[in-house]
């Protein structure tokens, strides 16, 4: 009997080198068919538990988790091998795996379709537990001419997008790379006007958008006339834009939240030089062991240019980026950033004749940002603590008046997050300190013509707030193919109390198609309720009575064809309730309303061949009631039609080609003119006074748009 | 960049409708009425009109053919002329109007003027009236008399309250200085504050309102 028990154990400890074996269930198994005397099966269970505590002692763990390196998700089912040998494991949904494995040393290699293979050196000691985390690089595809991607999620099952800076480069734009012109291209996301940076999202207004530079709030974020972004493309990673169902994280807007992550310092240096028609810019970037840092700077020549020439173009911008990290103890790491813009005009220096009635006057805006943050990571734990600042100012200082307008804004954020075997859970903390002052001055300084009427000539105005927020998010994994997400925001802001529900049922149907439902109401507490002017001077942000809130649903399928083409639509409805409009005659107070939104946007792709595409369309019929009025609001487009087309011409030429076309936005009609009286200061005085017809009845002509580029890599 | 856009609207034609621009106003001795018609945005000829018969209370207004006032500062291309007559308006009286056009139609308003009231000011030149129910809307003003005994304002501004407090920067010398207080009745201050269309007024556009216009002289201590 002996003889056979010996034998048994000897299979299973060869066995045991392939996968965990339990140990007790061989030992059960085998006693069940012993008839041995019970004094040799005390004698038989010291044997088992002394052969056990001597492969114990020789038993070496490596855990761990795999990731996607773009967007840090967990990536299950890779296949994780020791080199060499037969010997390895799968990493779980959570992208999970344990090796038990003797001492020694070893390669272990990572594998995944659609992503580069890792290899990893590892020394095994007796009794040792080694965490090797582990993150998959997405293999190239030959982006020949650029589209811009789905966020590259391997359930395909997230109804954000995401751009990586490849593609932000490849998209036409007109003097400057620019990441709007990349996000205008997807569905439902528009501009109505060439020399105004706004955008508009789901027919929500343009002030209702959310943009983050690295999780803290740009307020302002364009350059000269809105035809371009204050975000240098060579010092960007990727930017992630959601339309709908945002991370329970984000809180105070609307519309939508755009996501810009500074680039990522790769362990090659990588510096960039560029320029372009209106500016130019260096970008170094450097990561070593422990430590990473980005610089980047650009500046437009223009002024510069045209000084040698004798006829000086008195604007300039310039933007700055600055990061840095450094991995500290115990998997603790920590981020620096840091960003500055600064537009200037000053007309005066166009006419510096003798006996010129020039005006000094100079203009400048811009934005500072800084944050500084811990984070801390490892297979099970993910938690993060940053402090940060931004700032976003406009000066005026001229010879008929003073303009000082100045939003800062302070916010200490925390996020902890805890993966189990089905689910992860997240809980978050945000405390956030917003300053307002707004300082205007001058008898005939002409800031009713810039911003609006009625703004009185002498207007002082601080405001002072405090935002504390609260939140939790459970990720519910029902099975590998259905994930149940919930959340739940507490925000307490100006004794205003408000409570947002997130919840969404993601359900991978096959490894080609999949469909997604959200549901999520979102508060907004400050807005600027008229629209900025052309210049990119945007409108004074101001605190709202009661918080406008939107409540949104959405239904999404997906679907990849072959791999190579990508289908999508998404239907949406959105409930707009407490929304504001400036009151001109009572400055700064709003009128309050409420709007709906209803629509759909079709996505079509192809991502990999000598050409590659994407098309784009959205439907939408938006409408807003203010003071009993109901009609649709002044951005409304039905109809958005986008292309993008790209070619590999020849080697290293890039030919791309994209076609935009919408409806036109509505106006009001003027059916009748006559004369009266316009004022009670001067009431002697006729002037024309205008006959409307039906608040925004009629509309423009539609528009339509071709940007051609030619691009050649050197 | 390729571009393609225009503006190319269809707008209808306006309806014809007479505008009306009356404003009755206390120690005016002539009364001036401003009657026009709607036109179309592009419109450039004329749009004054002829030939109306103008009744305020019971004295019939008349055209008067010797002022023809052109628009001053303002870029259009039209003439208007305005209707005159003598009308001792009356604080606190109802005064109706009636237009009747050749084509036999009639426009019809009313207005009550606001009453007089009293002005106080103390020596912190705090300025102080009676307010009143149809009353919203002031035009505060101080004036000094030049050396040919001509008024010439030192302040003027609209008010929306029953006091002022007047900047003392303002004055050079005691005096005497003339406070002037005109109260618009709530059919001017709807029509222009408010921006409406038509207010005191039926059958057609404008306003017909009243103004009551109050004056205090001071000297000033220095």
């Amino acid at each position: 009997m002996l003889k056979v028990l010996r034998l048994k154990y000897t299979i299973s400890f060869k066995m045991s080198n392939r996968k965990e074996i339990d140990f007790n269930f061989v030992s059960r198994l085998y006693m069940k068919f012993s008839k041995v005397k019970p004094s040799m099966k005390l004698l038989l269970l010291v044997f088992i538990v002394f052969i056990q505590s001597l492969y114990s002692e020789n038993i070496g763990t490596v855990i761990g988790t795999v990731e996607d390196a773009e967007s840090q998700t967990p990536l299950p089912n890779v296949n994780i091998l020791i080199s060499g040998s037969d010997i390895g494991t799968v990493a779980d949904i959570n992208g999970e795996y344990r090796l038990n494995l003797p001492p020694g040393k070893y390669q272990i290699v990572f594998r995944c379709i659609g992503y580069q293979e890792e290899k990893r050196e590892i020394q095994l000691v007796d009794k040792s537990t080694i965490t090797l985390n582990v993150q998959l690089k997405i293999k190239p595809i030959q982006f020949k001419g650029i589209i811009v991607e789905e966020n590259r999620n391997k359930s395909n099952i997230n109804t954000n997008y995401k751009i990586s800076f490849r593609s932000l480069q490849n998209v036409p734009q007109l003097g400057e790379p620019d990441m709007f012109e990349a996000i205008k291209a997807l569905p439902g996301i528009y501009q109505t006007n060439d020399l105004k940076g706004n955008i508009y999202v789901r027919g929500g207004s343009s002030d209702q958008n959310q943009i983050l530079l690295d999780g803290v709030e740009i307020h302002n974020p364009y350059h000269l006339l809105g035809l371009f972004s204050v975000f240098n493309v060579w010092a960007i990673e990727d930017v992630n834009i959601y339309p709908a169902d945002f991370p329970v994280k984000r809180s105070g807007r609307l519309s939508s939240v755009i996501d810009i992550k500074t680039k990522i310092p790769p362990e090659n240096r990588y510096m960039k030089a560029n320029i372009s028609l209106v500016s130019s810019s260096v970008s170094i970037a450097k990561a070593w062991e422990k430590r990473s840092m980005l610089l980047a700077y650009r500046r437009t020549y223009l002024d510069l240019l045209t000084a040698a020439m004798r006829f000086k173009i008195p604007y300039t911008f310039y933007d700055t980026n600055f990061k840095y990290t450094e991995k500290l103890f115990n998997d603790i790491e920590l981020t620096v950033t840091g960003f500055y813009n600064k537009d200037k005009i000053v007309p005066g220096e166009l006419d510096e004749s003798e006996g010129s009635e020039s005006s000094k006057d100079a203009v400048n805006w811009g934005n500072v940002l800084g944050s500084v943050g811990i984070s801390k990571r490892n297979a099970k734990i993910k938690s993060e603590l940053s402090v940060s600042y931004s700032k976003n100012f406009l000066n005026l200082d001229g010879s008929s008046g003073i303009l000082n307008n100045k939003l800062s804004d302070v916010s200490v954020k925390g996020n902890f997050q805890k993966n189990f075997i089905r689910q992860n859970i997240s809980l978050g903390f945000q405390i956030r300190k917003i300053n307002l002052s707004y300082l205007w001055q001058g008898g005939d300084f002409p800031v009713e013509e810039i911003f609006y009427e009625h703004i009185p000539y002498n207007f002082e105005y601080k405001h002072e707030d405090y935002q504390y927020g609260l939140y939790a998010q459970d990720n519910f994994f029902i099975n590998q193919n259905l994930i149940l997400s919930s959340g739940l925001r507490f925000d307490l802001w100006d004794k205003e109390k408000t409570m947002s529900p997130r919840l969404s049922l993601k359900w991978k149907i096959n490894d080609f198609s999949s469909l997604k439902f959200a549901f999520g109401d979102y508060y907004q507490y400050f807005s600027q309720g008229s629209e900025g002017i052309e210049g990119s001077i945007i409108a004074p942000l101001f605190p709202n009575e009661f918080p406008s809130k939107a409540q949104t649903y959405s239904i999404g399928y997906f679907h990849k064809i072959v791999d190579l083409y990508k289908i999508s639509i998404e239907v949406y409805q959105r409930y707009f309730r407490d929304i504001v409009k400036i009151q001109t005659d009572d400055f700064p107070s709003f009128i309050r309303g409420s709007g709906k939104t209803s629509g759909f946007d079709l996505l079509f792709q192809k991502k990999r061949g000598s050409i590659t595409y994407q098309l784009s369309y959205t439907f939408q019929k938006s409408l807003e009631t203010f003071e009993g009025v109901t009609c649709p609001p002044d951005w409304d487009s039905p109809h958005c039609l986008n292309g993008i087309i790209g070619f590999h011409v020849a080697k290293k030429w890039f030919l791309n080609t994209r076609i935009s076309y919408r409806s036109g936005i509505p106006y009001t009609p003027i059916i009748g003119r006559y004369v009266g009286s316009k004022s009670l200061d001067s009431y002697n005085y006729l002037a024309p006074r205008f006959i409307n017809d039906t608040k925004n009845s009629a509309r423009l002509s539609d528009y339509f748009r071709l940007d051609i580029s030619l691009r050649k890599k050197i | 960049m390729i571009h393609g856009c225009e503006r190319d609207p269809t707008v209808p034609e306006p309806e014809e409708s007479l505008v009306v621009n009356i404003l009755l106003i206390t120690g005016e001795s002539r009364q001036k009425a401003v009657i026009t018609k709607v036109v179309s945005n592009d419109h450039t000829e004329p749009s004054y009109v002829d030939d109306i018969s103008l009744i305020i209370n019971d004295i019939h207004f008349k055209r008067n053919e010797d002022y023809v006032i052109r628009g001053v500062g303002i870029d259009f291309s039209w003439d208007y002329n305005y209707y005159s007559d003598s009308l001792e308006v009356t604080p606190g009286k109802i005064y109706r109007m009636k237009i009747i056009t050749l084509d036999g139609d009639t426009i019809t308003g009313q207005t009550k003027v606001p009453n007089d009231f009293d002005i106080s000011i103390d020596d912190d030149l705090h300025v102080q009236w009676e307010s009143q129910k149809n009353v919203k809307a002031y035009k505060f003003s101080v004036y000094k008399k030049d050396d040919s005994g001509n008024l010439f304002p030192l302040l003027d501004e609209v008010v929306f309250a029953n006091n002022y407090h007047i900047d003392s920067g303002i004055f050079s010398g005691s005096g005497p200085y003339w406070i002037k207080i005109t109260a618009f009745d709530e059919n001017f201050y709807e029509y222009v504050v408010k921006e409406k269309d038509q207010y005191g007024i039926t059958g057609g556009l404008g306003v017909f309102g009243s103004a009551v216009e109050i004056y205090k002289n001071c000297y000033i201590k220095k």
